[in-house]
């Protein structure tokens, strides 16, 4: 992946129009603080007609609750690490619930979508990937989380997390513009794996969505997953799926535009996303991502739980080879997991998990079982698997050869 | 193309239609019938083991080669250069074996010289020198010859690069080590089988592949797990030296 960091670090009018921009979406999509918010922007801040009465009374709210005392929780904090990868954490909780610090740091970058035609986009993330990076706490944990960004960014950014309660998932109250940053605390109340995406507001919402900001936070249960009889279910590693629905613009001969810095594309972008047919869908945000080197490992025997988030658009998920043994399709731990399904059903805009173990040695390919988007937008992972053969499961009687004529 | 057109019209209903002069013009440059130079490509002269001979393509056919085809109408496709450059020098990619064979067609008729795709053996000849080691298969179990091939290391960069940006053999052959593969004329695994028959051709590169004779773009993933080529393009070769 090519690693080219935004360039943009003076004001520049058109970030000065990407603002205005920002700020108009924002507006139109009620929410926010506004008042203090447009405070801080200075002279090029468009002030956001959102009702008085609606900002005042959402400050009147929470100006009368009461402060939470959390002094006596204990605090930890939780290094994010890239996907496919999970951050260290327990399956079941030690101890009562904790405050588990997070820092997401937003970054606008360059990225090649796909090698073979040279597809890139100015990227919109959460530390750098896409998808963002995975969050894992347990139930009545609180997720604190400060989010800051760079003054070199082009755009304004916040976060909707699902798991979350109030002020739209967190996005009312989480707004940055480039060289701001700011603090959260919220309460995972219910259990599941979660979306959370980025929602500046109107048309910037698919916007940045469609550019790579979203990811999962996964609430585990405190005393870990079960199964429907309410048997324990453990896993080894996890392998973290975002999959990522891009619409890249076009040239009028059909080759893929280029852009100087994040948020020139935006007019095209709007465009492409119009017609609800991307051209490129990929885990871990580019095209082979997940395959070759990249390719997950494992060994027969381990247990993987796979999770799979999409935050825009249905997907399909299948382990060519495998099965989802335990599987919970809408990703929320409350229910009980189906068992031994072939292909599961991850609706847009959520996150699923499902637990396999695996049996037999060799590739397993992890597709949107769509085809089309597997093989010809991008859908493909691969899992590269040790271990020996078992010839009760599956033997090659007579290899290929000529028939008889 | 324009200007070289005259000469590609040899055909006698066709001639027959112009003065006495251009007549006598065409049926001259038919008697001679030499190599038409402005349609050869540059080779390199491989000394292959059998103590034959065999002139190679120095680069695999480029784009600025390949639309001339297409501008003549006998090549299907139309190719341009990756997203974000203007060079004609990249090699032509995303061409299947049967537009392969329409370009070798085309040249053919125009250069007024055989030539043909290589063999594979002939490929492996040719490139023996710039090509790494067969890796050492992922699994070892017969069980798990299916997977064996697939690549988690030493994998190039997919991005296509411009003609002569990979090594060059001592014999002078250009870019056999690079993202592009090659189509054969071979069939897989029924070397007697016509081609028009012949369901998918080897295409070499740093790894031997299989590919459907109808492919332009060795999509990645789905069911197939091996580690399919990048790019597939291709590279002329002939076994007399045009004008000897």
């Amino acid at each position: 992946m090519t690693k080219l960091y935004n360039p943009g670090l003076m004001p520049t009018s058109r970030r000065n129009v990407l603002r205005g921009t920002a700020l108009a979406g924002a507006a139109a999509f009620v929410g926010g603080i506004a008042t203090p918010a447009a405070a801080r922007l200075g002279p090029h801040a468009r002030v956001r007609p959102v009702s008085p009465m609606v900002v005042q009374a959402q400050a009147d709210a929470i100006a009368k609750a009461t402060p939470m005392d959390v002094s006596g929780l204990t605090r930890v904090r939780q290094e994010l690490v890239a996907p496919p990868f999970a951050p260290v954490h327990e399956q079941v909780a030690s101890g009562p619930p904790k405050i588990v610090e997070i820092t997401m740091e937003t970054e606008e970058r360059l990225m090649v979508v796909d090698e073979d035609t040279g597809a890139s986009i100015w990227a919109l993330t959460y530390n750098g990937s896409v998808p963002g990076p995975l969050i894992i706490v347990h139930q009545d944990d609180y997720v604190e989380l400060t989010l800051r960004n760079p003054a070199a960014s082009q755009m304004e950014h916040n976060i909707d997390f699902h798991a979350s309660t109030g002020a739209l998932g967190g996005g009312g109250l989480t707004h940055v513009f480039p060289g701001e940053e700011t603090v959260m605390r919220w309460k995972a109340t219910k259990t599941g794996v979660f979306t959370y995406h980025c929602a500046p507001g109107g048309e910037m919402i698919p916007y940045h969505v469609c550019h790579g900001m979203n990811g999962t936070v996964m609430v585990l249960p405190r005393d870990g997953l079960k199964d429907g009889d309410g048997n324990p279910l453990r896993y080894d590693e996890i392998a973290y799926f975002g999959e990522q629905d891009y619409y890249l613009p076009k040239d009028e001969k059909g080759d893929y535009k280029q852009y100087e810095a994040a948020g020139d594309d935006f007019a095209d972008s709007l465009d492409a996303m119009r017609t609800l047919t991307p051209t490129h869908s990929v885990f871990n945000g580019a095209v082979g991502a997940l395959t070759g080197e990249n390719a997950l490992k494992s060994t027969v025997g381990k247990t993987v739980l796979m999770i799979h988030n999409q935050a825009n658009r249905d997907t399909r998920p299948h382990l060519i080879g495998g099965h989802g043994n335990f599987v919970w399709q809408s990703g929320k731990f409350g229910n009980a997991p189906e068992v031994g399904l072939e292909t599961w059903f991850v609706r847009g805009g959520s996150s699923a998990a499902a637990m396999y173990t695996f049996e037999q040695p060799g590739v397993y390919a992890y597709v949107n079982h769509n085809l089309i988007e597997a093989a010809l937008l991008g859908a493909t992972a691969h899992f590269v698997v040790d271990g020996e053969w078992d010839n009760a499961l599956m033997e090659q009687l007579v290899p290929p050869r000529a028939t008889e004529t | 193309m324009k200007t070289t057109a005259p000469l590609v019209k040899r055909r006698p209903i066709i001639g027959a239609m112009f003065m006495g002069a251009v007549l006598a013009l065409g049926a001259a440059l038919w008697v001679q019938r030499g190599p038409d130079l402005t349609y050869l490509p540059d080779l390199a002269e491989v000394h292959l083991p059998q103590g034959k001979s065999l002139y190679v393509q120095v680069h695999e056919v480029t784009l600025a080669d390949w639309n001339r085809c297409f501008d003549a109408g006998a090549c299907a496709l139309q190719l341009r250069p990756p997203v974000g450059r203007a060079e004609q020098s990249f090699p032509a990619t995303g061409i299947s074996w049967i537009d392969a064979n329409d370009y070798i067609a085309w040249i053919n008729r125009n250069a007024r010289h055989r030539f043909r795709l290589p063999t594979t053996a002939e490929w492996l000849s040719i490139a023996a020198e710039v090509i790494p080691d067969k890796p050492v298969p992922i699994f070892a179990s017969p069980n798990l010859d299916w997977a064996s091939a697939y690549l988690i290391e030493g994998l190039k960069s997919r991005r296509l690069e411009a003609a002569g940006s990979y090594s060059v053999t001592k014999d002078g052959v250009a870019d056999l080590d690079g993202n592009v593969w090659e189509w054969t004329q071979d069939c897989f695994n029924d070397p007697g089988l016509p081609s028009d028959r012949c369901p998918a051709f080897y295409v070499m590169g740093e790894h031997e592949a299989v590919m459907s004779f109808l492919v332009r773009d060795p999509a990645r993933g789905g069911c197939a797990v091996g580690s399919p080529p990048a790019h597939l393009g291709m590279r002329l070769v002939t076994d007399s030296k045009p004008g000897a």
